[in-house]
């Protein structure tokens, strides 16, 4: 199982994680990363073939049956009760810094 | 003749209730009782995170009312209640132990704590725990660290620690947790009360701030294991908040039960060159205590158990770092400017917010789900939990129950490992096991160890088939009635 946890890798993943890690941070979790990856390789030890065959593997082990409740309407929560946990909202919108013409 | 009043601190929720709807004890009173006795180590426990005074007087004043008034009374009546961190109830912060939540006041409240209220209990506070859940010790909240009522120099376990701090140190006879990996049966465990985690969707968690969804389930921290029968009667269900919870009704405890008989699986895996002789020892006293009631124990091979710690990391990262995308400064939390992008202030929003053991694992969970990776990490641990489920189903052919130690040390001192993740990761070995197969499990007060002068508690963990929540508790039950170790205190050094 192959695994690069440099500095550069790290750096990427906290791009896609939307995260900044500083070059202190950085030094830290590499080295963090890496070890725990190293031991982590033992998922890779053959396991019983039987179970390994029988096709896709669901994401839980138990049998998952995602309930439906009937179709009837029910009260929502109120939009100004959510929006009150938002740090900037205005006339009924979250507010976020301008998308379009301001990319990273 | 009146009997006096026992000390609150020696009462369980069932012997509370009782004499509440007795009209023994005026629930105002506990609830007095109970704020003065939190207020009283609030600074050496550090284990409330909010006191919800006035709410709880209010809510104790309309209970003696209705009492007065002959209305009956909930199985939970006047039972003080504390709630981690991660389970919402509405207008109450909800901060999940992180600084990217500090100030959430949730607009809902979770269903479960809904029917903890409908039942007669009343919340008293809310209580630090290890960031998003992630951690075994408490230190990981950015708020306050709990400390181990039988050492304060110890961690009381984790995630959810301020829970088991507080049972423990005889503020309250019951918590509610979550358990994702453990987080309610080792701190259990390590502070010598009794934790329980149900069947995978057995409780809903509508309500309760996601941590990975494939493994977590509320769970109980309590003084007595009848206790955990009363909250699971109480607060199970199905919920159609919650699609993935079971379309059962609420589970009720076994009235009639015996040991007589009973396969218990005892795995050579539990008992492996990791585990401390001292926990060993309690243990396996457990195990002839069990036998002494009747049981056979009968050993047991689950040799997957070893890869189990590997798996569990996987996929509970990869979960945890999709769960929280959510927390980007858009519709909870504070939030940092950045560089005036949108990116860039999700980025600086969730760099100020999240402390480092959430960062590490958003890290790992990233890069297990990554390209030219997902395959040899999340999908392999994905197919390697379906094993484990079905060497687990297999062994369930065997035996009724599978017993073992809940953790493999005593409770350690705090620093003692937090600058070592793995050393951390590795504390949770005995109890991923049952989560990545989604099955009932308790811990209960097996003994007590010495440790530098320091007496220290050990755990009983007992596994139970799926959907066999019930029995899991009654042969748990059955044991605590034959053993003490339930009943003993720690000293009030913390108050």
């Amino acid at each position: 199982m192959s695994h690069t946890t440099d500095l550069e890798s790290v750096r990427a993943l906290a791009r896609l994680a939307r995260l900044e890690l500083s070059e202190e941070e950085l030094l830290r979790f590499a080295p963090e990363l890496e070890r725990i990856l190293d031991a982590f390789e033992v998922l890779a030890r053959p396991t019983p073939a039987a179970a390994r065959a029988s096709g896709a593997t669901p994401a839980l082990p138990m049998p998952a049956v995602a309930r439906t409740r009937e179709d009837v309407p029910v009260p929502s929560l109120e939009r100004d009760a959510l929006l009150s946990s938002a740090s900037s909202s205005a006339d009924g919108f979250f507010v976020v810094p301008k998308t379009v013409g301001n990319e990273r | 003749m009146r009997r006096r009043p026992a000390d609150l601190s020696e009462l369980d929720a069932s012997e509370l209730a009782a004499q509440h709807a007795r009209r023994e004890r005026s629930v105002r009173s506990t609830i007095e009782e109970t704020l003065a006795a939190i207020e009283s180590v609030a600074d050496s426990l550090g284990a409330i995170a909010e006191v919800l005074s006035e709410q709880a007087i209010r809510r104790a004043d309309t209970l003696d009312a209705a009492l007065q008034h002959d209305f009956p009374p909930g199985s939970l009546c006047g039972v003080p209640v504390v709630l981690k961190s991660n389970l919402c109830l509405a207008g109450v912060e909800t901060n999940c132990g992180s600084r990217v939540l500090a100030g959430y006041r949730p607009p809902y409240t979770a269903t479960v704590v809904e029917r903890l209220l409908a039942s007669g209990a009343i919340p008293v506070g809310t209580a630090h725990m290890d960031e998003f859940a992630m951690g075994s010790s408490g230190e990981n909240s950015a708020y306050s660290v709990a400390r181990n009522p039988w050492d304060p120099e110890r961690t009381p376990g984790g995630s959810s620690s301020g829970c088991a701090a507080a049972v423990a140190a005889g503020l309250v006879p019951l918590a509610l947790g979550s358990d994702t990996g453990g987080s309610v049966r080792q701190p259990a465990a390590l502070c010598g009360i009794s934790g329980f985690k149900p069947t995978y969707g057995r409780l809903s968690r509508a309500g309760l701030v996601a941590f990975g969804s494939s493994l977590d389930q509320i769970g109980f921290l309590t003084r007595s294991v009848r206790d955990l029968e009363l909250a699971l009667r109480a607060l199970s269900g199905a919920d159609d908040r919650d699609s993935s919870s079971l379309a059962e009704p609420p589970v009720e405890a076994l009235p009639i039960f015996t040991l007589q008989g009973m396969r218990i699986g005892v795995p050579e895996e539990y008992f492996g060159a990791g585990l401390d002789p001292r926990v060993r020892k309690c243990v396996e006293d457990a195990l002839d205590e069990l036998e002494d009631l009747g049981a056979q124990p009968v050993p047991l091979a689950l040799p997957l158990t070893e890869l189990a710690i590997a798996c569990y990391y996987v996929l509970a990262t990869a979960e945890a770092a999709s769960n929280l995308a959510r927390f980007d400064g858009v519709r909870f939390g504070p939030r940092s400017a950045g560089d005036g992008t949108l990116a860039g202030m999700q980025a600086a929003t969730r760099s100020a917010g999240f402390g480092p053991e959430v960062k590490r694992r958003i890290l790992l969970g990233t890069f297990v789900l990554s390209r030219g990776y997902y395959d040899a990490w999340y999908a392999r641990a994905t197919s390697v939990r379906t094993e484990l489920a079905a060497e687990f189903r297999a062994a369930f052919e065997e035996v009724d129950l599978i017993a073992g130690p809940t953790t493999p040390d005593l409770a350690f001192r705090l620093g003692e490992k937090s600058s070592d993740p793995l050393a951390m990761y590795l504390s949770d070995a005995l109890t991923v096991p049952a989560s990545l197969a989604g099955l009932p499990a308790a811990s209960v007060p097996a003994g007590f160890a010495l440790d530098d002068g320091r007496e220290l508690p050990v755990g009983l963990q007992l596994i139970g088939p799926s959907g066999r929540d019930a029995e899991v508790l009654a042969a748990a039950r059955l044991y605590q009635a034959a053993t003490p170790h339930h009943l003993r205190r720690p000293a009030p050094a913390l108050a």
